[in-house]
């Protein structure tokens, strides 16, 4: 093999042994979060509702590995037992945005005119609503749950994939296989659904990352979880009284917060650098 | 724990513990020996502040923080600590109410009853004129609680006077003198135009709400501003000879409470008007940071339907009320700064408090014998404000097995709705309402367990109570009054509409090495006319 054969080796190998690095840390990192989500009750050294008056605010150490809260709850076993609040939010209203997402950006992209012109302005219309305030409304409307977080995570996801998906299928849409099957007289949509997956899929792990933070947000804001819940970002609201007496409890839901976005943002650009690549 | 003033004490400038120990106790005894100034007083009325033996510092100006003030600053409709403080420091009140929730005459000299405690007659301090040399008459007192009377005023006081004292029920008998008639007895009358009510100060007769604010006070309101803060400087009118120290006091407003407590550490501020005992709690003796502290009235009531289930069976009331560990709601909840409640409306700093009701205390073996087996499970209905309670009242409760599900609605939720109807705070089972310090328990009995109170979310109806209720407004001795308390007391614990688990208190931070003379007050009201700058 010649010198500049060996360099081209070079240059191509490694960034796609980063890939492998940056992709299997992305994905252990939501694995040992979705394990710590269905597990917790195991893993957690103490019950994370139990409150000891005594042991307020203690700091990391000892038999409190991350200390203590305002309640002498341990934080530790809150932060493990804030992780499933979290999953149970993010991964299904991703889902459900990432469907109608597709849905409509799919329809829209391959019908094309008037139809494809309405959509997108009441896209638009949508997008354009701040959604904090559309989700205080819905909030106020609806009641607080969880079902109700996910339908204003997933509302509010829904314009920016169907705008995605709607682009890739713009360009599908021109291509000689899809009008090879029109002339078949068979269906585009199912021609062109194969070939935007990829398209699909960054999506899908760049709304989810986004989605552990609008569930946070939520959280933090009062809107989500129900009082006490040891959810990341309700843990975040009530322990900032306390940041500077107590650190550790912020700091630890919001690590836990941010690891897993990390996570997924791994994930997702591994994705998408061999999506670009390929 | 802290006692209250021990911190003062410690950084009196150039006097020694011995001194002020002795001049005290010499103050305490002379006041005891004396007669006084009023022909008729309440048991815990005393003279005015002692004076220090020692010449004080003068000059400097004192800057304090406090989170700015929701609304406009105006002393007839205003309800915040801020807006609360800014007032006091320019205007006066009649009566002050001190710490140990004493009566110290202000600008009324004296005061006397007669009609069986249904008229009461004030004599107006001679000499006294306000900052810009407007003199003070009978006439200016009396337009100031006709102001307040106005049934239009919004004001908080008038929920204060009502049942006791309406609009026309003031008069200004001569020019130093003003004659209260009230619509029944009240014992405790100087309390209702005392700091106690913290509206009732004393302004200009052409005073319009919104207008500028000139008042007897020590110091005169020079700049404010809405967001950053407020200026006043010493007004050399001031009648009480030689006060305030300070040239000036300058108040810094802090939307958020870390910013406050970051500006004290810093040292960007010298004191705080409104301190979080959570919050400066871990801060004692820490440095130069001062935290003093004093017992209050405030509550949080923890109301139980008598009327409907699970609560129209007492012991299930009562079993609830064994269940709870109220020196853990103290620590958690207050940082150990309140006072253990006993399920009755006397705090221990009202004078008519009862002594020998054994206090409440977690005794599971008893819950259970109460619950008989039954399983207890409700919902708890509160407002943000009363979350942290709530959470600890649900962890408590489990672990006698008594379930609570938490219902948290917004303020306005809570508050709304219908109040002869459906209002969450008057009509659901079980829930948290937050009540502001009293100067008188009447304040919290009358509207809060009487059969026909206004605010009885308990809908708890004992006409012996009722009648007990009327009988202390109208007694006219301390054994009579006591009496009734005990009847009051009494019933409360033993019915259990309301659990009061504890009886808040206020801590005041301050920079020990940069000023003296800062306290606490179990209102959070200020009176800064003695502090020095060091």
């Amino acid at each position: 093999m010649s010198a500049a054969g060996v360099t081209a080796t070079r240059v191509v190998t490694r960034p796609r042994r980063r890939f492998r690095v940056a992709l299997g840390a992305g994905v252990a990192l939501i694995a040992a979060w979705t394990v710590v989500a269905v597990c917790w009750p195991v893993l957690a050294p103490f019950d994370p509702e139990a409150q000891d008056p005594l042991s307020r605010f203690l700091a990391p150490g000892g038999a409190h590995l991350l200390g203590t809260d305002q309640f002498g709850r341990d934080v530790l076993s809150r932060m493990l037992a804030g992780a499933r609040p979290v999953l149970q939010v993010a991964p299904f209203a991703t889902a459900l945005g990432v469907l109608l997402g597709t849905a409509i950006g799919l329809v829209a992209g391959t019908l094309g005119g008037i139809i494809d012109e309405i959509v997108m302005r009441v896209l638009d219309a949508v997008a354009i609503f701040p959604a904090i305030i559309a989700t205080v409304l819905f909030v106020a409307l609806a009641g607080r749950s969880v079902t109700v977080m996910v339908l204003v995570i997933a509302g509010a996801f829904t314009p920016i994939v169907a705008r995605s998906v709607r682009a890739a299928t713009l360009v599908e849409r021109e291509k000689a296989y899809v009008e090879a099957a029109r002339l078949r007289g068979g269906s585009t949509i199912r021609e062109i659904l194969p070939n935007i997956g990829p398209t699909v899929l960054v999506e899908a792990t760049s709304r989810f990352g986004d989605a552990i933070f609008a569930a946070a947000t939520l959280s933090f804001l009062g809107l989500g979880q129900p009082p006490g819940s040891p959810d990341w970002g309700a843990s975040v609201s009530d322990n900032r009284l306390w940041l500077t007496n107590a650190p550790w409890t912020v700091l630890a839901p919001a690590l836990a917060i941010a690891s897993l976005v990390i996570g997924i943002a791994l994930t997702a650009d591994s994705l998408r650098g061999r999506r670009e690549r390929s | 724990m802290d006692l209250p003033g021990n911190a003062t004490l410690d950084r009196l400038p150039g006097l020694s513990r011995r001194v002020f120990i002795g001049g005290t106790a010499l103050t305490a005894l002379l006041a005891a020996c004396g007669t006084g100034t009023t022909t008729t007083q309440s048991p815990a009325q005393t003279q005015p502040t002692a004076q220090p033996s020692q010449v004080p510092r003068r000059g400097g100006i004192l800057k304090a923080g406090s989170p700015p003030p929701p609304t406009k600053v105006d002393p007839v409709t205003m309800y915040d600590g801020t807006a609360i403080a800014i007032t006091q420091l320019v205007a006066d009140y009649l009566i002050w109410l001190e710490k140990d929730f004493t009566l110290v005459p202000r600008l009324a000299e004296k005061w006397e009853s007669s009609d069986g405690g249904r008229t009461w007659v004030f004599t107006i301090r001679q000499g006294v004129v306000f900052s810009d040399g407007t003199p003070l008459d009978a006439e200016t007192v009396k337009v100031s609680f006709d102001r307040l009377l106005d049934p239009d005023s919004k004001s908080a006081a008038l929920s204060a006077f009502d049942g006791v004292l309406k609009e026309g029920g003031v008069a200004a008998t001569d020019a130093g003198t003003v004659t209260f008639t009230l619509e029944r007895a009240f014992s405790d009358f100087p309390y209702l135009v005392s700091a106690g009510n913290y509206n009732a100060l004393i302004l200009k007769k052409d005073y319009a709400s919104g207008g500028d604010i000139i008042g007897t006070g020590p110091f005169t309101l020079t700049t404010y501003d809405a967001s950053t803060g407020a200026t006043l400087t010493r007004n050399p009118k001031y009648w009480q000879q030689d006060r305030p120290y300070l040239d000036g006091v300058e108040i810094r407003f802090y939307a958020d409470d870390q910013a406050d407590l970051l500006a004290l550490q810093s040292g960007e501020i010298d004191a705080q008007i409104l301190s979080r005992p959570q919050l400066v709690g871990p801060l004692k003796g820490a440095g130069d940071i001062v935290v003093d502290q004093v017992p209050g009235t405030g509550l949080t009531a923890f109301t139980l339907r008598v009327d409907q289930p699970p609560f129209d069976r007492k012991e299930n009331r009562q079993a609830v009320a064994y269940a709870l560990d109220r020196p853990g709601v103290n620590t958690t909840i207050y940082d150990g700064v309140g006072a253990l409640g006993n399920d009755h409306l006397f705090a221990a700093l009202f004078p008519a408090a009862p002594a020998d009701l054994p206090q409440r205390a977690k005794d599971p073996a008893k819950v259970a014998e109460l619950l008989g087996g039954r399983k207890l499970s409700f919902a708890l209905t509160f407002d943000p404000p009363g979350k942290d309670l709530a959470l600890t009242i649900q962890a408590q409760l489990k672990e006698v097995g008594i379930e609570v599900e938490l219902d948290q609605r917004t303020s306005a939720d809570f508050y709304g709705g219908d109040q002869e109807k459906d209002t969450p705070w008057l009509f659901t089972s079980a829930n948290l309402v937050g009540w502001a310090g009293r100067a008188v328990p009447s304040q919290f009995i009358v509207p809060m367990v009487i059969s026909d109170g206004v605010w009885n979310g308990s809908k708890y109806a004992n006409p012996a109570l009722d009648e007990a209720a009327r009988a202390y407004d109208a007694a006219t001795t301390d054994e009579e009054r006591r009496a009734q308390a005990a009847i009051i007391a009494g019933a409360l614990h033993e019915d259990v509409p309301v659990i009061i688990s504890v009886w808040s208190g206020t801590v005041r931070a301050y920079n020990g090495a940069k000023v003296a003379g800062v306290a606490a007050h179990p209102s959070s009201y200020v009176d800064f006319s003695e502090v020095t700058v060091l």
